[in-house]
């Protein structure tokens, strides 16, 4: 399947780096490409559709956008399920770890590293956003989300990444039930499953403040994109203004049938 | 023993998070799910009917000024967000076995079971397919086994026809379960 449940939260919030959009990627181009949410298997970068199948990724040339072009195809791993992008990286999110490539001018991937989850203190049902130099992952343990995970650990956990093979965590603030995490600048965005969505200032990496909450409803996955932010729950797709983050306030909601 | 314990820990918590189906024992009749089929060989019409509910919510997608909801296996649901104090649910796409979609300058992409498809959706009142990459996923690699579920399940056979869902059923020694 090419989605499934384990990575479900860490692909949850490993999408939101796309929220970076376009920058840096390796093809630049005035092209106006849109924003995934969590679920994503389908990236497009500068001129280039990348998919992902369980074992896959497939690079195809959108030169003539009506007939994308299969330009390569390399095997992954074993149950991957996840990708998106920053700068001119690619994250693929698989069951078991985490693979980096980097975009070559000709489009292709091209391996860098991995990490496999028993090396880093993340299971594969954490989500993490990040930038280039640290990583928010929010870890969960509730309802063995992951089991085999003993510990009871509900967090949000900042990692430093600049040495990419070596993250090391710096800080971590306690949550209810964490899932999918989005990151603009430095604000991040958590949705703290049935304490609904909680928002931070992470200015300062060692001291990260919560500057507001909202509460009364469930959130599982967030997409913050140029002071919107869509919050998707069991019941409700909720949208909230945060172009000022003094008075961040939801401005509509959409109803999901059971 | 003791170390076999922790082995067998070690297994189940690699087995818990791998989603993978494996072969079982024969267990006789017994509860589970099994795949339901969509069997008429239109499966490659893409087309836009009215709005239809949000029910199986899995990837939103935003691009200008609209929303794309993935109704999964389904199709696409579109909102108009101009005012995103008010979003208006305008169309839904019929696009079965769809899982994955991304758009560039007016083309949506987006997979069509084993298809890859282009949609140009300039004009959101004259959404029409373009291109198709015929065959550009096995049909093995997809679609086999349900998500978000534990237990018994009746194996998917591609040769089928395309999965839309899943559905609950007695089965008969069921060859795949899941973790």
């Amino acid at each position: 399947m090419k989605y499934s449940k384990l990575s479900i939260y860490l692909l949850l919030a490993l999408a939101f780096l796309r929220c970076t959009k376009e920058a840096g990627s390796p093809a630049p181009s005035s092209s106006n490409t849109g924003v995934g949410g969590s679920y994503s298997v389908f990236m497009i970068v500068g001129d280039y559709l990348y998919t992902i199948t369980n074992t896959d990724i497939k690079t195809l040339s959108l030169e003539d956008p009506a007939n994308p072009k299969l330009i390569d195809t390399q095997r992954i791993g074993e149950n991957v399920e996840s990708i998106f992008n920053l700068d001119n990286r690619l994250f693929i999110g698989s069951g078991s770890g985490l693979y980096i490539y980097r975009i070559k001018d000709d489009g292709i991937p091209q391996f860098v590293s991995s990490f496999a989850y028993d090396q880093f203190p993340i299971r594969p049902c954490d989500p993490v956003v990040a930038n280039d130099s640290f990583a928010f992952v929010t870890l969960n343990t509730v309802n063995g989300a992951c089991r085999g995970t003993e510990i009871q650990l509900n967090q949000l956990a900042i990692f430093d990444i600049t040495d990419i093979n070596n993250p090391v965590m710096i800080n971590t603030y306690p949550l209810s039930g964490p899932k999918g995490v989005g990151l603009d600048g430095n604000t991040v965005f958590v949705c703290d499953n049935e304490e609904g969505l909680k928002i931070f200032d992470v200015t300062n990496k060692y001291d990260i403040k919560l500057i507001k909450q909202f509460g009364g409803f469930t959130a599982y996955d967030v997409i913050p994109f140029d002071g919107l932010l869509l919050v998707v729950g069991p019941e409700n797709l909720y949208q909230f203004d945060y172009s000022d983050l003094d008075n961040i306030h939801q401005v509509s909601k959409i109803a999901i049938k059971p | 023993m003791k170390h076999r314990f922790y082995l067998f820990v070690i297994l189940f918590a690699l087995s818990s998070c791998v989603s993978k189906p494996f072969q079982i024992e024969d267990v006789g009749k017994i509860d589970g799910i099994r795949p339901i089929y969509y069997t008429d060989d239109d499966w490659r019409d893409v087309y836009v009917i009215e709005p239809q509910p949000i029910i199986n919510l899995r990837n939103v997608y935003y691009y200008e000024q609209y929303i794309f909801v993935a109704e999964y296996l389904k199709g696409i649901h579109i909102f108009d967000n101009s005012d995103p104090t008010h979003p208006v649910q305008i169309k839904f796409i019929r696009i079965l076995g769809n899982g994955g979609m991304a758009v560039r300058d007016g083309f949506l992409y987006v997979d069509n079971y084993t298809d890859l498809v282009t949609l140009d959706i300039h004009d959101i009142n004259n959404i029409h397919e373009v291109g198709r990459v015929e065959d550009y996923y096995d049909p093995e690699s997809l679609f086999n086994y349900p998500e978000f579920y534990h237990g018994y399940f009746e194996c998917v056979e591609p040769d089928k026809g395309v999965i839309l869902g899943w559905e609950a059923a007695v089965l008969e020694n069921p060859d795949c379960y899941r973790e």
